[in-house]
């Protein structure tokens, strides 16, 4: 199972936590196409705590949490 | 007949009470564009070496752009300008709301105040009848009840008032100037320069119609725009959780200013961010002037502890970091509150912040003892300590005093150590972005014409992989992502397109929240936008060399005034690593960031050892002083 958080900004996706199985690993960013994220581009992808790069893989038991970028003001 | 602008500036002298209009050309304006373009020029123009900041011959300038009053969104801007008690060079600050548009609509794109009212004096603006009235009555008043006292003797409840409290008339290094109660021009002390005019406030009721080019093409742009950012998550976020938004990404990525920047991640983030706010506090959204963006908060508290008046609007992101995480304080209502007494006795929340956090850092150290702060234990956290430290800045007592001076010259009052924490450029406090995880945010900060300045360019994280916001950007010519980490030529590079165009919104009046990078209106449609206000052929070149300009101008003020490469520096915990967070262990490299600065004078054509713009390079700008 991995579960994301999902910042409230991303509204396309209609709820806070999303969690599935995963049949193999992904990448982050094939994840957040999978769950629905119309522009992965505006996403700063938190892995276990850490920010990571979007061709990072991801796999069962894994904690994400999706943040919007932020360009400060 | 000019459209967007009427080509009059007001010079009104407070030591002679002589009111005077003054005209300019087309030319002028294409060549300035209002704003930063106006106050470097006047300084130039008019401001020596010598000039007392805080003395009668300073100039305080206020200055709306071209697109000021454009009904767009993001097309409110103006700036206030003059010789910094801060910095001791160039100072600049911009504010939203609706006072540059009313003064627009009142006949002016400017007003130059010269000399010193022999006692407190506001000035009253009714489109083109301009009085100096008294403000005896007015002096020591905060600026609800000045505002609301302007209203009732001038019969308009309308009235726009721009205006300083009880820390502006105290000349404190760091007032601000506060339109609306809750649109600040907040850096650089632009409210301690009005305090030593005595000018406790300028209000302003404007009902002239301002001609546009082609009003429909505006229209129709305005329309198709405010659907538009709604699409667009970096301006629907804004709308849907204000700034303050930001707050947990930053956190988790480490570059959330935290504990006077020993660390980049708060564990008390969830608690201050947009969110929360939204769920909490939050009464209801506002925009400025125009705008259907929408990203103003407003906060209201009543409770055992805090009530929190919804008249002075709500934190910003700025205000929630610093009164927030930097000082280790995870509660919203006080950080609130804080804003109020911010915007109530106008004071820089930026500077506040850093100022408190800087005192609770030597508090831990040892450096200050409770015998210093009148009984205050200064702990990081201590959120009753840090809004008594707001009161007693404002009011200069205690230790407020020494504190009132801005971090730096406190640091050096103080001794023991304590100016390795005070973190700051050219005596201005930083603002809440971490530059170790982005550091051409850093460059912005050192090269910065008003000291630490975050608003100097697009930050790094808007760049760093292909899609909507890179391609935003393609038409200046950055045309691959770029790491956060990365000091080479090619962040120096985009910084500096970047900067040019920052810049030139500074002059024109644009809020960077409303055009691309970090808002969503593509560069082809503000050019659209600028054609129909003002009916000029305007280009995106043309634009961007303003903007350089602009850089320049407000360089060789700073030139003049003794600031220069040496000044051009990031405090030292910058290169130390951060002590916590996700990033922690990241640090500058101090040789690769001055590596860059040289690089970036290279590039703007300035000499690489002593960052003075070259004399084909002013020629080339035609800046002439």
């Amino acid at each position: 199972m991995v579960t994301i958080k999902i910042s409230p900004y991303f509204t396309e996706v209609k709820k806070e936590i999303v969690e599935f199985e995963l049949k193999e690993e992904i990448t982050a960013d094939q994840l957040l196409k999978q769950i629905g994220i119309k522009k992965p581009e505006y996403v700063s992808v938190v892995l276990n705590g850490q920010v990571v790069s979007k061709d990072v893989k991801v796999k069962n038991k894994d904690n994400i949490e999706i943040y919007p970028i932020f360009g400060g003001g | 007949m000019p459209y967007g602008y009427w080509g009059k500036m007001l010079r009104i002298n407070l030591t002679t009470g002589n009111i005077k209009e003054e005209t300019f050309e087309e030319s002028f304006m294409r060549k300035y564009f209002g704003g930063k373009g106006f106050v470097s020029y006047y300084l130039l123009k008019e401001v020596d070496a010598e000039t007392d900041p805080l003395g009668p011959e300073n100039k305080l300038i206020f200055a709306t752009g071209v697109m000021t009053g454009v009904p767009v969104s993001g097309m409110c801007r103006y700036a206030v300008g003059g010789k910094s008690p801060l910095t001791g060079g160039y100072g600049q600050s911009e504010a939203g709301g609706w006072w540059g548009p009313e003064l627009k609509m009142a006949g002016y794109d400017g007003i130059i105040i010269e000399g010193k009212a022999e006692k407190p004096v506001y000035i009253y603006i009714k489109n083109e009848e301009v009085q100096i009235k008294d403000a005896t009555h007015l002096w020591g008043k905060n600026t609800d009840e000045a505002q609301r006292i302007i209203r009732e003797e001038n019969g308009d409840k309308r009235i726009r008032v721009a205006q300083i409290g009880p820390a502006g008339e105290r000349q404190i290094n760091y007032a601000c100037i506060v339109n609306e109660l809750k649109h600040a021009n907040g850096r650089t002390g632009m409210g301690a320069v009005m305090g030593s005019k005595n000018l406790k406030a300028i209000a302003v009721r404007g009902t002239k119609k301002l001609e546009f080019k082609d009003k429909q093409k505006i229209t129709e742009i305005a329309k198709w725009f405010s659907g538009y950012l709604m699409e667009n998550p970096l301006t629907y976020g804004l709308y849907n959780w204000g700034t303050a938004g930001g707050v947990m990404g930053l956190s988790k990525g480490g570059i959330l200013p935290t504990r006077n920047f020993k660390e980049g991640s708060f564990e008390g983030a969830e608690k201050i961010w947009g969110k929360t706010m939204a769920e909490t506090i939050l009464k209801k959204r506002e925009g400025c002037y125009a705008c259907a963006i929408r990203c103003k908060r407003v906060v209201e508290v009543k409770n055992d502890k805090y009530t929190v008046d919804p008249e002075f609007g709500g934190p910003e992101y700025e205000t929630v970091a610093a009164f927030g995480s930097l000082c280790g304080i995870d509660d919203l209502e006080m950080i609130s509150k804080a804003n109020e007494l911010c915007n109530k006795y106008t004071l820089d929340t930026i500077s506040t912040g850093m100022v408190i956090a800087f005192a609770m850092e030597c508090f831990e150290e040892g450096i200050l003892t409770e015998e210093d702060t009148g009984g205050l234990k200064l702990n990081f956290g201590n959120a009753e300590a840090a809004l008594k430290l707001v009161e007693m800045i404002a009011k200069k007592e205690g230790i407020g005093e020494i504190l009132a001076l801005g971090s730096q010259r406190a640091a050096e009052k103080i001794g023991k150590g304590a100016e390795k924490f005070a973190l700051t450029v050219k005596n201005q406090e930083l603002p809440m972005h971490e530059p170790r995880g982005k550091v051409g945010v850093g460059i912005g900060y050192a090269v910065s014409d008003t000291g630490a300045d975050h608003m100097q360019a697009g930050h790094d994280s808007l760049f760093t992989q292909e899609g909507e916001v890179l391609d935003s950007i393609k038409p200046l010519g950055i045309l691959k992502p770029i790491d956060p980490f990365d000091l080479t030529e090619k962040k120096v590079r985009e910084f500096m397109y970047l900067q040019f165009l920052w810049s030139f919104y500074n002059m024109a009046g644009i809020c960077d929240f409303s055009p691309v990078p970090r808002g969503s209106l593509p560069l082809d449609k503000l050019v659209e936008v600028m054609r129909a206000a003002t009916g000029w052929n305007v280009s995106l070149w043309e634009m961007l060399k303003a903007g350089e300009r602009g850089l320049n101008m407000s360089r060789l003020f700073n030139l003049r005034c003794g600031i220069d490469s040496k000044d051009d520096r990031l405090p030292e915990r910058l290169y130390q690593p951060l002590e916590g967070g996700s990033l922690k262990g990241v640090k500058i490299d101090k040789d690769d960031f001055n590596k860059a600065i040289k690089k970036y004078y290279a590039m703007m054509g300035w000499d690489e050892e002593t960052g003075i713009p070259r004399k084909e390079k002013l020629e080339e700008l035609d800046i002439k002083f």
